[in-house]
């Protein structure tokens, strides 16, 4: 492996203003951005609406070109041709020929990347399969619906077995399996050693596959790091428990009050499943009993070619089948009052929370680009750099002041 | 039965794009055999006298200089669609695939249809087989022309801005594709896609023509009707399903001379102008006064021609068209033609000299001819020298009037040479040239702005395209306006770069082969490869230059208005 390749994707001081016709700057939506994803890591990048996001994901891609700074990717300028063979892109809504059916669209990007006639035909066959669109393959696309839509955009994103998959709100407009799905995908490329680069709002789903991920807010980053250690709530303490009696509770409470001398230090409530495993659930019996539905099904594991040729690609194949089937086997669905978990309404509440967090507690931007230098919130907070990021967070002219403040 | 035979059909459609590939190399295939046999022509020439031959490339470069652009051009083409084949077809492909599944083709064919069968109710002919079959002819192939151009520029134009507008762009642009070859690929499918719309239109245009040329039905005729109907059906192979030699008489020798003499004897009066300007305009003026001159005939008078460029030794008639003009509006031309014939003679001296003698004269109809109305004249073929060089002299036997002619139509003659249908494939190449330049332009447009501003700018090429000779002509017209000195450098200024810009752009008239083909007249390769050279390579060439220039530096993900 060259060396150039621990780094897949570096962000250097990335700035992109837009202008208007005058040529004057009407919007800065990337402001000094620094970024690394080194290989083999799922890497989110989040934040509010108009945070720049989709933005920096164009620059990636050569769409937009850079007003200062740099983008690399494996080492070289993204619009390099020996770069996008290497690329596999799925955008957040799926830019796709209507006139076209899945085959064929599939079939024309094959010819993009120079495939011979068998290759592209074992490449579609089996990438239709994996995400479930066996039935409706001959429908043209102008016919799906989004979820579809977007199953057939991840399709073509990943036709050339790309090293380094962009993949721009992966999860949105999927139903809940197929963005289970995709999540599974996301990890099982990772485990082979593919790089994933993704934005998104789901912040369940970047929870649940990201390495590490990185908070843009107002074109600038406010955050970077592995992600348990940036959800770490580092001034508490869980504890999990079988199903306790009062008496049991009431000691329990006692010796936290002794510890820390509080009386509302502690909270006592029973675990609720996460709405998604219960949905999941439901949908799985459904599918046991044989119900047909003319929309997308569920899909395959990924495609063989995915897999690729490393020695342990059966393996992990089998890997896979029996991590489905273990979700097969997950328990019967109990009453339906069981509450969500995961309210989704309220992402952006926790954006907020998470980007007002990041401001308390960014020290230094050159400290957080060590890779894997966590941000530790004990650090000693200066008031200053506060003060300084909120000013920055008012001039972005993108935040509402009172949130801000 | 049935499902196999949807099957077979859904096959054939989504293959539609590889027929209509191979249809166009097919049709492609007589080009390369015509071009071969000329090439091989022009070498044996080349070699028979190559002193001659070579004298005479030197005399007129430009032919020759576009036969190296076309030869060069399409060494290039073909260079750069071999090495990047894969992916350029892959784009063309899905070009055509749109231009099927948006029925762009569809809708094509079914006007060609509504038009050409709408035909006979829209045009009275005067019911003669000839003029049926030249306004058949016409009209169809104009008819196929203008839409097969307007799809071409229009389809090319929105499929690109289309493209970025409903951002297909942002996934394609992402794939190992260069811009370049994106923009190439498109191009390559609309000429692909417009090629076999119009060899369709062509081959029908051509099944529709021979159909009504077919012989007559002799046997339910009388005799006198028989031998008209006779006359007829061969007068059509000779004037107008065939191909003949067009050669136009030179200017009068001789005018040059006259005006030096005139300056000569104006300098030693002391009358010349002092301004350069003026002097040059006087030198203008009196240069069209002679030539006027010299194409006059006073009563009693003659005016000489000489026609270069014909092929000697021939046995068939020669077709002399002139349009003549006299004194008095409606008068009309009294005199006689006649043909001369350069003969070796023995002087007194013993020496032989080749002098000219007359071997052939048409004297005027009772009446004579109209003036301003053209009129054509047979004349044998023999009487063309070995040089391929006819003389021609009009005597003008009316003893009241001056008999003229039109120093721009001059007097052209049209004598026999090849068949109908090279010259109806040449004449196709020369449109499908046009068509390539028009999609060049379209994709230029596309790739420059956005959609409606393409839209406009694609219809100012349109407009442009269709006025430019009125434009030229204008002027040109203005020219004799009384100018100040500043007045003079404003003009001289916008003349200049309105004549530039009118070269740049579209020319529909100039390389327009289609009028030359129903008059009959041989349309020969140094003009196909003129168009070739001009349209496709050079003007073409250049649209899509500028197009990949500005595609490439372009932010496809940012909407420009």
């Amino acid at each position: 492996m060259p060396a150039t390749d621990s780094k897949v994707l570096e962000v250097i001081e990335l700035t992109k203003v837009f202008r208007d016709f005058w040529g004057r700057e009407s919007v800065k939506a990337v402001n000094g951005l620094n970024l690394d994803v080194k290989r083999g890591e799922v890497f989110g990048l989040l934040g509010p609406n108009g945070s720049g996001k989709t933005t920096v994901v164009r620059i990636i891609l050569g769409l937009l070109f850079p007003t200062r700074g740099a983008v690399r990717v494996f080492g070289r300028g993204p619009r390099n041709v020996d770069v996008k063979k290497r690329v596999g892109y799925m955008p957040e809504e799926s830019h796709l020929y209507s006139y076209l059916n899945a085959e064929e669209t599939l079939d024309f990007f094959g010819r993009l990347f120079r495939l011979r006639a068998g290759e592209r035909r074992r490449r579609t066959s089996a990438l239709i399969d994996m995400v479930g669109l066996k039935r409706a393959r001959k429908r043209p696309l102008g016919q799906y619906s989004k979820g579809m839509a977007r199953r057939i955009g991840l399709a073509q994103a990943l036709i050339n077995d790309p090293d380094l998959l962009i993949l721009d709100e992966p999860t949105t407009g999927l139903d809940p399996i197929g963005a289970r799905e995709m999540k599974d995908l996301i990890l099982t490329l990772r485990d082979r050693g593919k790089t994933i680069f993704l934005c998104s709002h789901l912040l369940g789903d970047v929870e649940e596959i990201c390495d590490r991920i990185c908070i843009l807010y107002g074109g600038r980053r406010r955050a970077l790091g592995p992600v348990e250690e940036l959800l770490a709530a580092q001034d508490m303490t869980q504890i999990r428990a079988p199903r306790l009696d009062q008496s049991a509770l009431q000691q329990i409470a006692d010796v936290v009050r002794r510890a820390t001398g509080r009386d509302d230090a502690i909270e006592v409530s029973t675990p609720t499943r996460p709405l998604e495993d219960y949905f999941l659930g439901v949908v799985e019996e459904a599918r046991r009993e044989r119900i047909s539905t003319p929309g997308a099904e569920a899909g395959t594991a990924a495609a063989g070619f995915l897999l690729g040729p490393e020695p342990e690609g059966e393996e992990l194949l089998e890997e896979l089948v029996q991590a489905g089937q273990e979700q097969d086997a997950a328990p019967e669905p109990v009453a339906v009052e069981a509450a969500s978990a995961i309210p989704v309404a309220q992402d952006d509440e926790l954006i907020e929370a998470l980007v007002r967090r990041a401001a308390d507690t960014e020290v230094e931007p050159q400290t957080v680009e060590e890779p894997g230098a966590a941000i530790a919130p004990e650090t000693v907070v200066r008031k200053d750099v506060i003060d300084e990021l909120v000013d920055e967070a008012h001039e972005a002219g993108e935040a509402d002041e009172d949130e801000v403040s | 039965m049935r499902t196999k035979f949807l099957s077979l059909c859904r096959w054939f459609i989504h293959r539609l794009p590889e027929v209509l590939l191979v249809c166009f190399l097919l049709s492609l295939l007589p080009l390369v055999v015509f071009v071969a046999e000329e090439a091989v022509a022009q070498a044996t020439a080349a070699w028979k006298v190559p002193g001659e031959y070579f004298q005479s490339v030197v005399d007129d470069p430009v032919p020759a200089l576009a036969v190296v652009a076309c030869v060069l051009g399409t060494a290039v083409l073909l260079f750069v669609l071999w090495r990047n084949w894969g992916l350029i077809w892959a784009v063309a492909r899905k070009m055509i695939v749109e231009g099927l599944h948006r029925k762009v083709v569809l809708v094509l064919l079914v006007f060609f249809v509504l038009l050409v069968l709408s035909l006979p109710f829209l045009l009275k002919t005067e019911g003669s087989v000839k003029s049926q079959v030249q306004i058949v002819l016409l009209y169809s192939l104009i008819v196929a022309m203008v839409l097969l151009s307007l799809v071409a520029i229009f389809v090319s134009a929105a499929s690109i801005c289309s493209e970025i507008e409903r951002k297909h762009v942002q996934i394609t642009d992402t794939k190992p594709l260069r811009r370049w070859q994106f923009l190439l690929g498109k191009w390559f499918g609309t000429l692909v896609m417009c090629a076999a719309v119009l060899f369709v239109m062509a081959g029908a245009t051509y099944a529709l023509v021979f159909y009504l040329a077919r012989p007559p039905d002799y046997s339910r005729m009388t005799a006198r009707e028989a031998e008209k109907a006779r006359q007829e059906y061969e007068g059509l192979f000779e004037e107008i399903l065939c191909a003949r030699r067009s050669a136009k008489s030179l200017l009068p020798p001789g005018v040059d001379e006259a005006v030096e003499e005139s300056l000569r004897v104006l300098k030693a009066r002391g009358d010349l102008p002092d301004s350069r300007r003026e002097r040059k305009r006087l030198r203008e003026d009196l240069w069209r006064a002679h030539v006027l001159l010299a194409l006059t005939a006073p009563p009693g008078g003659v005016v000489y021609w000489k026609i270069r460029g014909l092929k000697p030794g021939g046995d068939g008639a020669l077709s002399v068209r002139f349009k003549g003009y006299v004194n008095t509006p409606g008068g009309r031309l009294l005199g006689r033609w006649v043909v001369w014939v350069k003969r070796p003679m023995k002087l007194e001296s013993g020496e032989t000299q080749e002098r000219l003698r007359r071997v052939f004269r048409v004297v005027s109809p009772e009446g004579g001819w109209h003036a301003d109305t053209r009129w054509a004249i047979a004349v044998p073929e023999q009487c063309v020298g070995e040089d391929g060089t006819l003389y021609l002299t009009y005597e003008n036997m009316n003893p009241d009037e001056s008999a003229g002619f039109d120093p721009e139509l001059l007097v052209e003659v049209l004598q026999e040479d090849k068949t109908f249908f090279p010259n109806y494939y040449r004449s196709l190449v020369v449109v499908l040239c046009h068509v390539a330049l028009l999609a060049a332009l379209g994709l230029m447009a596309g790739s420059v702005f956005s959609f409606p501003v393409a839209c406009l700018v694609v219809v100012f090429f349109f407009v442009i395209g269709l006025m430019g000779p009125w434009l030229a002509h204008f002027i040109e017209l203005s020219r004799f306006a009384d100018y100040t000195q500043f007045e003079e450098y404003i003009w001289m200024g916008l003349h200049g770069s309105l004549k530039a810009f009118l070269s740049v752009m579209p020319h529909f008239g100039k390389y327009n082969p289609l009028g030359d083909l129903t008059d009959g007249k041989l349309i020969p390769w140094s003009a196909v490869f003129r168009a070739g050279a001009v349209m496709l390579y050079v003007k073409g060439g250049a649209a899509l230059l500028i197009g990949m220039y500005f595609y490439a530096r372009r932010e496809l993900a940012r909407v420009i208005v």
